[in-house]
C-alpha cells in the first residue's frame, strides 16, 4: 500500500548538505503494525511526516495505493490526506478550547459528515474508550493518558485506512502506556495499519514490524510476529 | 461546521480577556464615532430629496458683484417672477414665494395671539405643487389663487385652532400683522413633511396679496435692482433640460431688464435642489460641507485605527494560536476553512464591538449634543441604520480579519507540532507590519493631540486679546422692525434711563461689536477727481463712543442729527495717502451727501479676529437705529439687571420675545465654531490615544513575553532590572520618535491652514508639537514599562528551566 524508494532529506547549510533521511527504501503493506525504532533525532518523525503527506519537501518516490504522490495536485493530495490518515501525537495535541466531544468531531466536520452520523460515530468511540462521562470536559481536565486516547478517538474516527502515531506513550507512564498500545493493537486486528515511531522497545512488543533506524537510513527491518 | 467555529471562537473570546478587552473596546470606539458621523452625515444629505423629480427642481439665485467681490443671495428681483416664464424657455414650472419675518398672528375669534411667527410666507399655488403635501382639507386647485387666502399646515392648524379637526377650520378668519396688515381666510389645511426638508413654512398666504399696490413701498416688489433674499424662485425644468440650456435665456434677461451701472454687476444662476441645504437660506444657517467631510475623515481614521489595532495584536498573538492550526491541518482542514474560522472569529468580536458602539454612540450623542444638527433622529433600526451597522460589520471584519486569518493559516503543522517548534525570531513579516501600524496609530494619536492644543491656543488668544473697547457690563436689546415708532424708541430709551443701575444708553444700528456686517462706499475728493472707497458702517447715537468706552483720539465727538463722521484709524491712514495734512473738517461724499469727518477713533475689533480691521465711518442715524445698547452700572449684579431691563421692555414691547442680551454671549458665539471644534478635536484625541494605548499594551504583553527568556539571560549574566527596562525602552523610542515626525507633518500643514484663516492669530506653536510628542511618549514608555518591570523582576530560574 506505501512504497517509499530512494527518499532522501536533507537541509543544505553553506558548506554542506546534512542527510536527516538518506536512501529510505520502505513498502508497508495493509494491515501490517509498524514501529519505527531508534534514539531520538534520527529521522522517525520526518519519515511519518512524509508519510502522512505532511512534508513534501524530499527527494524520491512515494506511491500510496500506486498512486505517485508527487504528481498529485493539492486538491488530491489533501483529499487522500483526509481519506486515508489519521494522526497521534506524542503531546496529544487536543484543541484546548474544545471539549472531549467536539475535539473527536472535528476530523467530522472536515470530512463533511452528516450531523446524525457524527453522533453516533463519536458516542460509538466515546462508548469504547468509556469516556462517555468524560465528553463535556477540555482537555486540561484530563489526565495524559486520557488526553491521549481522546487523541487516538480523534484520529480514528474519520475511519482512516493508515494510523500514524508519532511517540504516542512517549508522556505517559507505563500502565497508561501499555493501555494505549493494547488499544492499538485492538485496532489493528479489526484491518487498520498503524506505523508508530518510538524509542521504547516494549512498544514494538504489540507490532508486526520492527524498522529499526539509525542516522537517517534503516538499520534492520524484521517480522515480529 | 459554522458552530464549531462559533463555539472555538466564543471560547477564545472568553478564556482571553485581556485580548476581549482591548479588541472590543477599540472596535467600539471606532464604530461608535463613525456611526455618529454616519447618521449626522446622512440626515445633513437627505434633505428635500423626497420630492418628486427633485433633481429637476433649482432655486434660482443671484450673484452681486460690487467693487470687486461677488455676493451670492438666493433671493431674485421680484420682477423676474413675472416675466421668467414667458422668457425663459425650458420651464415645467416655477413657483414664487416670499418668506416673512416677525409676524404676529391673531385669531380674531378668540382674541389670541400667536407672536413671532417665523414660518410665513406669501406663496403662489405651485408652491405646493412643485413641493406637494398632502391636503387635509381644502381645495388644492382653487386654494391661494386668489387674494386674502391662507393655507396652514397640520401643526400650525393645531396652534390657532386647538382641538378643531381641519375640515372645520376651512373657512375661517385669521390677521397677520407684519410690515403689512392683512385678514385672510383658511382655504386649506396640509400635513407636515415628514422628511428632512427645510421648507418648514407653517403658513402660506396668497402671494396676490404681495403684488397689491400698497406693498410696493414695503417689498419693493417693481425694482429690478432690489434683491432681498425673502424673495425666492424655484423652478422645475422640463426634461432633459440642464441648467446650461437656460443660460442664453438668462443672459438675455439681464441685458433687457438690468440696469448696468458702474462697478455693479448682477448674474442670476441656477443653484440644484440638493445644495439648498448647503447654503444660508430661509433664515437658517447653512450645513457645512466642509465640516461633514471633516467628521468624515475623523470618523474614517477612528475606524482605521480601531482595524489597525486589531490585526497588530492579532498577528502578534498568532504564534500563540499555530499549535491548533496545525492540529487541525492534520485532521484534513484546508485554508480555505482555516481563514473562515479565523474570520468567523473576528466577526463574533466585530458584532459585539458593535453593540458597545451603539451604547457608546448614545453617550457621544449626549457629549456632542450641541454639534449635531436640530432635528437629527437617531434610528439605528431604520434600513439606513441597519445598512450602516451591517457595512461597518463587513468592512472591519473583512479589513480587520483578513490579514492575521491569512497569516494564521499559513502556518504548517510540521513546523508547529514538532518538538522543536519555537516561537520565530529576528525578521518577520508579522513583525514588520506590527511595528508600522503601531507607528501609525501613534502618529494619528499625536495628529489629533497637536490639533487640539493648537486650536485651544489659538481660541485662548482670540478670547484674551483686547477689542479695544468694554464688553462686560453692557446688555443689548433689537427692537422690531416692524412695529417701531420713533416715539415708542424714546420712550423706552426714557424709562431704562430711569433706573438707578443704569449708566448709559445708545440706540445705534448695531452694537459696536457684531456678527453683522455693513459696508458702503464713501466718495474720497483727491487732487484726480474722486476716488471711491469701500467701508464699513455703523450708524450711531453721541452717546455711542461713550457707553463703549472709546476715546476719541484727534478732533472731537459727532453731533446729533448732523452730518457728520467718525473715522478709525485704518480709514484715517487709508485717506491720509490720498489727502494730505490733518482729515478733520474734510469732507467725503456718502450716499450722495456731503459728511465732515470731525474724529478719530482708535481700531477696534467689530468683527471677529479672523477678520482683519476694515476702513469704517460711524454716522449719525436714528431711522435704522434699533439696537438700543444698555451699559449697567459699576457693581451691579448684571443677571437681575437683564431682569429688570427685561421686564421694562416687554411692557413696551409685549409680543417681544427675546428681550435684552449680554454682549459678552454674543461675542463668545464668535468661536463657537472654533470651540466645536476643539471639542471634537479633544474627544477624537482621546480616543485615537486610548486605541493606541491599549494596542500597545497588549503588543507589549506579547512581545515582552516573547523576550522573556533574552532578558532572564541577561539578568543571570548580570544586568539590572533598570539597565533591562532601558533595554525595552530604547526599542520603543524609536518608534515613538518616528510616529513624533510622521505625525507632526500633517498636524503643521493643517494647523497652518486653519490658522491662516483668522486675520490675528497666534505664531506656529513649535512648543505643543513638542509637547504632544513628550505626551504620548511618556504615555506610551509608561505602559511599556508596566510590562517590562514584571519580566525584569521576575526569576529567571523560572523562566530559564523548561528549557
Amino acid at each position: 500500500m506505501i512504497s517509499l524508494k530512494e527518499i532522501d532529506k536533507y537541509i543544505d547549510s553553506r558548506f554542506q548538505r546534512v542527510f536527516i533521511l538518506k536512501d529510505i527504501h520502505l513498502t508497508i503493506n495493509q494491515g501490517e503494525f509498524v514501529t519505527l525504532m531508534g534514539p531520538s533525532g534520527v529521522g522517525k518523525s520526518t519519515l511519518l511526516n512524509i508519510i502522512g503527506l505532511l512534508d513534501q519537501e524530499y527527494a524520491g518516490t512515494y506511491t500510496f495505493d500506486g498512486k505517485e504522490i508527487k504528481g498529485l495536485k493539492e486538491k488530491q493530495r489533501s483529499a487522500l490526506h483526509k481519506a486515508e490518515f489519521g494522526y497521534i501525537f506524542q503531546a496529544y495535541h487536543l484543541i484546548d478550547e474544545l471539549t472531549v466531544y467536539e475535539n473527536i468531531e472535528t476530523p467530522l466536520l472536515y470530512r463533511n459528515v452528516s450531523s446524525q452520523d457524527r453522533k453516533s460515530i463519536i458516542a460509538e468511540l466515546l462508548d469504547r474508550f468509556q469516556m462517555v462521562a468524560k465528553k463535556d470536559l477540555f482537555p486540561e481536565q484530563l489526565s495524559g493518558g486520557q488526553q491521549q486516547l481522546v487523541g487516538i478517538a480523534r484520529a480514528i474516527a474519520g475511519k482512516p485506512k493508515v494510523l500514524l502515531a508519532d511517540e504516542p506513550t512517549g508522556n505517559l507512564h507505563s500502565v497508561q502506556a501499555k493501555e494505549i498500545m493494547q488499544v492499538f493493537q485492538e485496532l489493528n486486528r479489526t484491518g487498520t495499519t498503524i506505523i508508530q515511531a518510538t524509542h521504547a522497545r516494549e512498544n514494538a512488543d504489540f507490532g508486526t514490524r520492527l524498522v529499526n533506524m539509525l542516522d537517517g537510513k534503516i538499520e534492520s527491518d524484521i517480522q515480529i510476529a | 461546521m459554522l458552530k464549531n467555529y462559533l463555539v472555538v471562537a466564543f471560547r477564545n473570546i472568553r478564556r482571553n480577556p485581556l485580548r476581549t478587552f482591548v479588541h472590543v473596546t477599540g472596535l467600539a470606539l471606532g464604530v461608535a464615532v463613525c456611526s455618529i458621523v454616519f447618521q449626522v452625515v446622512y440626515h445633513e444629505y437627505t434633505f428635500d430629496t423626497f420630492h418628486p423629480d427633485s433633481d429637476r427642481i433649482y432655486q434660482v439665485t443671484t450673484t452681486t458683484g460690487f467693487l470687486g467681490e461677488s455676493v451670492t443671495n438666493g433671493g431674485v428681483p421680484i420682477p423676474l417672477a413675472h416675466v421668467i416664464a414667458d422668457e425663459v424657455a425650458g420651464i415645467e414650472q416655477k413657483t414664487f414665494f416670499y418668506t416673512l419675518w416677525d409676524v404676529n398672528v391673531h385669531n380674531p375669534e378668540t382674541d389670541d395671539w400667536f407672536p413671532n411667527q417665523p414660518q410665513v410666507t406669501y406663496a403662489d399655488p405651485d408652491l405646493l405643487r412643485i413641493f406637494p403635501r398632502t391636503w387635509l382639507a381644502g381645495d388644492p386647485a382653487a386654494a391661494l389663487s386668489t387674494l386674502n387666502q391662507v393655507v396652514l399646515t397640520e401643526s400650525a392648524a393645531k396652534q390657532y385652532f386647538p382641538e378643531k379637526p381641519a375640515n372645520r377650520i376651512i373657512g375661517r378668519f385669521l390677521e397677520y400683522y407684519f410690515l403689512d396688515t392683512l385678514t385672510v381666510e383658511v382655504v386649506g389645511v396640509v400635513a407636515d413633511f415628514e422628511e428632512n426638508s427645510d421648507f418648514l413654512f407653517t403658513d402660506f398666504l396668497s402671494v396676490g396679496n404681495l403684488f397689491q399696490e400698497r406693498s410696493k413701498d414695503y417689498f419693493s416688489t417693481d425694482q429690478w435692482n432690489n434683491i432681498n433674499s425673502s424673495s425666492q424662485l424655484f423652478l422645475k425644468l422640463s426634461e432633459n433640460k440642464t441648467p446650461e440650456d437656460l443660460e442664453v435665456d438668462f443672459e438675455l434677461i439681464e441685458q433687457k431688464y438690468l440696469t448696468t451701472e458702474d462697478g455693479i454687476a448682477m448674474e442670476f444662476s441656477l443653484s440644484p435642489l440638493s445644495e439648498l441645504h448647503f447654503y444660508q437660506n430661509f433664515d437658517r444657517p447653512a450645513a457645512n460641507k466642509a465640516m461633514l467631510f471633516g467628521l468624515m475623515v475623523i470618523g474614517g481614521i477612528m475606524l482605521l485605527l480601531a482595524g489597525m489595532n486589531f490585526i497588530n495584536l492579532e498577528t502578534a498573538q498568532s504564534v500563540l494560536r499555530a499549535k491548533e492550526v496545525g492540529i487541525r491541518k492534520t485532521m484534513g482542514s484546508n485554508r480555505r476553512q482555516l481563514v473562515m474560522q479565523s474570520i468567523v472569529e473576528t466577526g463574533l468580536l466585530v458584532i459585539i464591538a458593535i453593540s458597545f458602539g451603539i451604547v457608546g454612540s448614545e453617550l457621544l450623542v449626549i457629549y456632542f449634543h450641541e454639534f449635531l444638527p436640530t432635528g437629527l433622529d437617531i434610528q439605528y433600526r431604520s434600513w439606513q441604520g441597519l445598512a450602516f451597522f451591517a457595512s461597518i460589520f463587513l468592512f472591519l471584519t473583512i479589513f480587520s480579519g483578513i490579514f492575521p486569518a491569512l497569516l494564521l493559516a499559513a502556518y504548517s503543522p510540521r513546523k508547529t507540532l514538532g518538538k522543536d517548534f519555537r516561537i520565530p525570531q529576528g525578521f518577520s513579516f508579522g513583525y514588520l507590519i506590527q511595528r508600522y501600524l503601531t507607528i501609525f496609530q501613534f502618529a494619528c494619536a499625536i495628529m489629533f493631540v497637536v490639533g487640539v492644543l493648537v486650536v485651544s491656543d489659538q481660541v485662548h488668544y482670540l478670547t484674551k486679546r483686547e477689542l479695544g473697547f468694554e464688553t462686560e457690563r453692557i446688555l443689548f436689546a433689537r427692537l422690531p422692525f416692524s412695529q417701531v415708532t420713533p416715539e415708542a424708541k424714546r420712550s423706552l430709551q426714557v424709562a431704562i434711563e430711569q433706573q438707578a443701575f443704569v449708566q448709559q444708553t445708545s440706540y445705534a444700528s448695531d452694537m459696536l461689536a457684531s456678527s453683522g456686517l455693513w459696508t458702503s462706499v464713501i466718495e474720497v475728493p483727491t487732487a484726480e477727481g474722486t476716488e471711491e472707497l469701500s467701508v464699513q458702517v455703523k450708524a450711531i447715537d453721541e452717546d455711542f463712543m461713550d457707553l463703549f468706552g472709546v476715546p476719541i483720539i484727534q478732533g472731537k465727538n459727532l453731533r446729533a442729527e448732523s452730518k457728520q463722521l467718525l473715522v478709525n484709524e485704518t480709514l484715517h491712514n487709508q485717506l491720509s495717502n490720498l489727502q494730505r495734512g490733518s482729515l478733520i473738517g474734510e469732507t467725503v461724499g456718502y450716499r450722495d451727501e456731503v459728511y465732515t469727518i470731525v474724529g478719530i477713533v482708535p481700531d477696534v475689533h467689530t468683527r471677529t479676529l479672523r477678520e482683519p480691521i476694515l476702513p469704517m465711518i460711524y454716522h449719525h442715524g436714528t431711522i435704522n437705529s434699533n439696537t438700543l445698547n444698555v451699559i449697567v452700572m459699576q457693581g451691579n449684579e448684571i443677571s437681575s439687571a437683564k431682569r429688570e431691563l427685561d421686564q421694562l421692555f416687554s411692557t413696551y414691547f409685549p409680543l417681544e420675545t427675546a428681550g435684552f442680551r449680554l454682549l459678552e454671549h454674543e461675542l463668545a458665539t464668535f468661536y463657537e465654531w472654533d470651540l466645536k471644534l476643539g471639542k471634537i478635536l479633544t474627544m477624537a484625541s482621546l480616543m485615537a490615544i486610548l486605541i493606541s494605548l491599549l494596542g500597545l499594551f497588549a503588543l507589549t504583553s506579547l512581545i515582552i513575553a516573547k523576550k522573556s527568556k533574552e532578558i532572564s539571560i541577561r539578568k543571570v549574566l548580570g544586568a539590572s532590572v533598570q539597565q533591562l527596562l532601558l533595554e525595552i525602552a530604547k526599542s520603543y523610542m524609536v518608534l515613538m520618535l518616528m510616529a513624533v515626525i510622521l505625525g507632526s507633518i500633517p498636524a503643521w500643514m493643517l494647523a497652518e491652514r486653519w490658522l491662516a484663516d483668522f486675520a490675528f492669530r497666534i505664531p506656529m506653536p513649535i512648543h505643543l508639537f513638542v509637547y504632544a510628542g513628550l505626551l504620548i511618549t511618556l504615555l506610551a514608555l509608561l505602559i511599556v514599562s508596566v510590562h517590562g518591570i514584571k519580566v525584569a523582576s521576575r526569576n529567571p530560574s523560572e523562566v530559564l528551566k523548561g528549557e
